[in-house]
Order: structure tokens, then sequence, then C-alpha cells
């Protein structure tokens, strides 16, 4: 299974930030300050580069035309 | 607070609804000379994704999630938000590879372990898979009937008895997915599913209202006053240490979101087109954060109101803060918002039961009865032998409700972490040509093996849940392929079908171009 270069990019982009989420020791416990600066250099860049990268993904892979098209499963539908 | 009558008034409205729309769907799909499965559906977006968030729901929204917050605080959400948006990423890479397989077979995959037949044609796995499926299904739907009587039980203060909810709601559930199968699961899960986000954030506003005269940052000053300990790791009660901060969401990230047979399905064969599982993609995240941020803003203000409630009563805080604080507020609000409560619990309760029993159908259908013991049911049988098949599960999972094991909590909490291990084998089959049929087998044991290490041995089950079965399992599958091997004719077909549908459903030399210049 081929994955382009976009694809890999995105991946570890957000391969590293969930790390840098869950590094442990950051923040400290107790301090409600730097949790919440955790959070808006952590959690925030996830969404944006999840989101980010799921639109130029998508864009890679355009989808057919036909891709509407109902699949020839939709006669057995329960 | 409500009489017995009430709820059963209400109940027996939301009844209605259901067997309303089991009978429309069946009537529209007789009309259409549908002749398909029960335990199959092609479903449009507005249905896929709101089937897809309700299952997700649970009871866990309206019980557990609120005293979840209450205890764990600022922390425990942003660890939730973390895994949340992982979803299309995740999706991306594999359940829209699966629904593509899925469509190239002609729609004809049914359960989970039919995947991973496809890919590594072995039958021993199928039947593994199969079992793992089923013990990961049954303890929820029995779950789900627990909670749903013990919110009777509670809102009626004692006046409905908790067996007969049990039953009654039982048999509902059961009546409900023989009728009309996986479609009208998922149908009803549509309309219900944006009326209980609505009457959550009904919720979240009423109790605003009642303690803090609407304001929020007053209530956000009050804890920050009062109890910062929310806004911090780990939390008010010291729930969301380090390791619970990556071991919970990670879990749920694959377990919960991806692998449990009622999503897996749904995320992986339900969509109509490629352009719904894109939606699905696009905008599960952002629907499950609303609801499980106005499932922490209960929790936040719970704790703003009252920060000395024990771990047993903030499960039931929602209830709790209506009889306490909005009772005395507006008596009519209050039993509003408690029918509110009980019907939105018994609705999405109801959707993840309904989902797990349409699918543990399937299971024990397609992967034991057809595929493991090789019993041929003729084609005008299946739909009977399927409701057979409904009911035997639906009685049994309600009769071990009615006595639930001292277990079942505990045995909810690892089916998520026990189908975990399996995403490794799922990823090593889609991406690694090499993966062999007797990795994938020992995987899946060795995987299964360590989570119930991780629970019964190690004792760290409730921080860690799948996560050692899932390094093991990958590990395993890893080495295990390497010293193992399989004809190559025996993956060639799934990887031939795989090619093909990426390129029915894609454009895929454009995608090449464009790729290419991405890397200049």
């Amino acid at each position: 299974m081929k994955v382009t270069k976009t694809e890999k990019i995105w991946l570890i982009l957000t391969v590293i930030f969930y790390i840098l989420y869950n590094l442990p020791g950051v923040p400290p416990y107790g301090e409600a300050i730097p949790t919440l600066i955790h959070a808006l250099l952590t959690v925030v860049p996830i969404w944006i580069i999840v989101y980010v990268g799921l639109v130029r993904v998508y864009r890679i892979y355009k989808l057919r035309d036909d891709a509407d098209a109902p699949p020839a499963s939709s006669t057995k539908e329960g | 607070m409500l009489s017995a009558n009430t709820i059963w008034i209400a109940f027996g409205l939301y009844m209605c609804f259901l067997i309303g729309v089991a009978v429309y769907v069946t009537l529209k799909e007789r009309r259409q000379k549908n002749k398909g499965s029960l335990l199959t559906a092609s479903v449009p977006w507005p249905v896929l994704v709101m089937t897809y968030i309700a299952s997700l729901m649970s009871t866990w929204v309206f019980f557990a999630g609120p005293g979840a917050y209450y205890r764990g605080g600022l922390g425990y959400w942003l660890s939730e938000m973390s895994y949340i948006a992982l979803f299309p990423i995740i999706a991306h890479f594999t359940m829209n590879k699966v629904w593509i397989v899925n469509q190239e077979k002609g729609g004809t995959l049914v359960t989970p372990a039919d995947f991973y037949y496809e890919r590594f044609k072995s039958n021993a796995l199928r039947t593994i898979l199969g079992i793992i499926f089923l013990v990961s299904a049954v303890p929820y739907v029995t779950s789900t009937l627990v909670a749903i009587a013990q919110a009777a039980q509670y809102a009626t203060d004692g006046a409905i008895n908790y067996r007969m909810a049990v039953i009654v709601i039982g048999l509902t559930m059961t009546v409900f997915v023989c009728i009309g199968g996986m479609k009208s699961a998922a149908m009803a899960d549509t309309v219900q599913g944006l009326l209980f986000i609505a009457m959550l954030w009904v919720i979240v506003i009423a109790c605003l209202i009642v303690g803090f005269g609407g304001s929020l940052p007053a209530a956000v000053g009050n804890l920050w006053e009062n109890t910062q300990s929310f806004f911090s790791y780990p939390g008010p009660s010291g729930w969301t240490p380090y390791a619970a901060r990556f071991g919970y969401p990670f879990s749920c990230a694959i377990g919960w979101t991806i692998m449990l047979p009622h999503v897996f399905v749904r995320s992986g064969y339900f969509g109509d087109n490629m352009k719904t599982q894109r939606k699905l993609s696009f905008l599960t995240p952002v629907l499950q954060a609303v609801v499980w941020t106005g499932t922490m803003m209960i929790g936040l203000i719970g704790l703003a109101l009252v920060s000395n409630m024990t771990a047993s009563e903030s499960e039931l805080i929602i209830p709790y803060l209506v009889k306490n604080f909005v009772l005395d507020f507006s008596p009519m609000l209050a039993v509003v918002l408690m029918i509110g409560f009980f019907v939105g619990s018994a609705a999405v309760g109801l959707s993840t039961a309904n989902a797990f029993l349409g699918v543990s159908a399937a299971i024990v259908s397609s992967d034991l009865i057809k595929n493991t013991f090789h019993i041929k049911v003729p084609e005008k049988k299946e739909n009977m032998v399927h409701r057979v098949i409904i009911v035997v599960i639906g009685l049994t999972s309600t009769v071990l409700a009615i006595n639930p094991p001292d277990l079942i909590f505990t045995l909810i909490m690892f089916s998520i972490a026990i189908v975990t291990p399996l995403f490794a084998v799922l990823v090593f089959g889609l991406y690694w040509k090499k993966a062999t049929k007797q990795a994938a087998i020992v995987a899946s044991i060795v995987g299964t093996v360590l989570v119930l290490m991780t629970y019964f041995v190690w004792d760290v089950g409730d921080t860690w849940y799948g996560a050692f079965g899932l390094l093991g399992s990958a590990v395993t599958m890893f080495v295990v392929s390497l010293v193992t091997k399989q004809p190559e004719s025996d993956a060639a077909p799934f990887f031939a079908t795989l090619e093909a549908g990426m390129n029915r459903f894609y454009e895929v030399k454009k995608a090449k171009k464009d790729a290419k210049a991405v890397e200049k």
C-alpha cells in the first residue's frame, strides 16, 4: 500500500504533537496556568494538523466523478 | 421525584417511536423490494454520522461522563479532546480502506472478522476474532440495560422496580432490532441523536442558570477560587495522572472509536459512498467535541455547586442537580429535565445496545454458525435465523442484567481494551504484504492475553487499558511474520481488490502526480 509524502508528513506531525501532549512531567501536577498553556501548545495543534492535513490529503485523493454512484450492494440493504 | 406512571408514559411514547421507525423501515424496504439481510446496512451520510455518534455516546454521556469530569477535571476533558481529533487520520489510513474492500466485494462483509478473513484467508483466525468481538459485545448490552433501569429507579425514588425496568427495556430493545434490523437502529439514531444532544445542552444551560444566574464566567470563577485542582492534572480526585492521560485516550482512539464491533461495521461497512465516508471523518470529531464538552460542563457546574460528592453520587450528578437545585427554582423545569435525563439515558443507551445486538447476531450467524460450524442456512430462512439469534442474545443480556454479575462493569471496561490489540493485525494486514495468517493468529491471542494480564495480574487495567496488548500484538505480528510463510496467492487477491477499489474511487494517477509534485 503506497503512502504519499503528504500523508507521511500528516501522520508524523500528528504523532509528534500527540507525544508532546503526553510527555510525562509536563505540565507539573497541580499547576493550572501551565496546564492551559500546555493544552494550547499541544491539543490545539493536533486539531489544526488533523484538519489541515485532511483537506490536503483529500485534494490529492480526488474522488472520481462517479464516486457518488450507488454501489452494487445498494439493493441488498437491510 | 417523578411518579412511576410518568416514567412509564415517557418510556411508552419513546417505545412507540422506536417501533414506528422499525415498521417504517421494514415497509419501505418491502415497497422497494429489497431482500437484504437484517444485519447489514448501506446508509447516507446524515444517518451514518448520527448512528456513529449515538453509538459512541451510550449511557456514558448522561451517567458516567459528567461524574468522570467531576472527578477528573479539565485535564480529563483535554485528554479526551486529544484522541477525539485523531479519528479522521485513523479512519483515512484504515477504515476507508476497509470500506473500499467491502465495496469491491459487493457489500457482502457483515462482521469485522469477515474483513480479516479477506486478507489472511484463515478460518481459525475468523473464529478467534469472532469470539473476541462477541465477548466484547455482550457485556455492553447488559451494562446498558443495567444503567437505564438504574436511571428509572433513581428518577422515581425507587417507585419503579429495577427488575421490571430491565425486563421492559430489554424486551423493547429485542423486538425493535428483530423487526427493523440494523437499518432501523441507524434511522432511529439519526432522529434521536440530535434531539438528545440538544437535551444535554438544555440540562447544561438550565443548571448554569439555576446555579450561577446563567453566567459561565461565574461558575468558572467559583471553581478557580475554591477548587483550582479542576484546572490541572491529575484533577480534583487525582483521576488523570500522566499514565492515565495517555492510556485511556489511546485505548479510546483505537478500541472505542474504531475496533469495537458495532463501530467497526459502521465506520467500515455502512457508508453508501466515499463522500459519506469522508463526511463521517470530517464531522465526527466536531460533533463528539460538542457532546463531550456539554458533558464536561455538567461536571464543571456540579463541582462548582457541590464539592464533596462521593464517586457513586457523582455518577448520578444530573438527577442530583435536578433534585437539589432545579426543583427549588422551578418544579416544572425539574420534571422536564428529569424526564429528559431518563429518556435521554434510555435512548442513547438503547442506541448502543441495539447496535451491539445487531452486530452480535451477525457474529454468531456469520463467524460461528456459517464459517466455523459450516451449517448452511437456506437463503429464504436467513432472516428468520437472524431473528432467533437476536432474540436469544437479547434475552440472555436481559437475564444477565436482572442479576448483573459483580464483574459486569470491569468486563465493560476491558471490552474496549480487549479489541484494541486487533488494530495492529488490521494495520499490518493493510500495509505489509509479508504479514502472515500465523502471525495474525498468534498476535490476536498474545494481545488478548496481555490485556487480561493488564487487568487481572498487573492490576493496571484502569490506567493502561489495551496499550500493552496493542504493543504486544504489534511486536508479535512483526516477528512471527518474519519467521513464518504464507503462500503469496492467499494475500494477492486482497491487495488486487484494494488496488482496484482505490482506482475505482480515487483519481489515482492524478494523486501520484500530485504526490510527486509535493515531493519536489
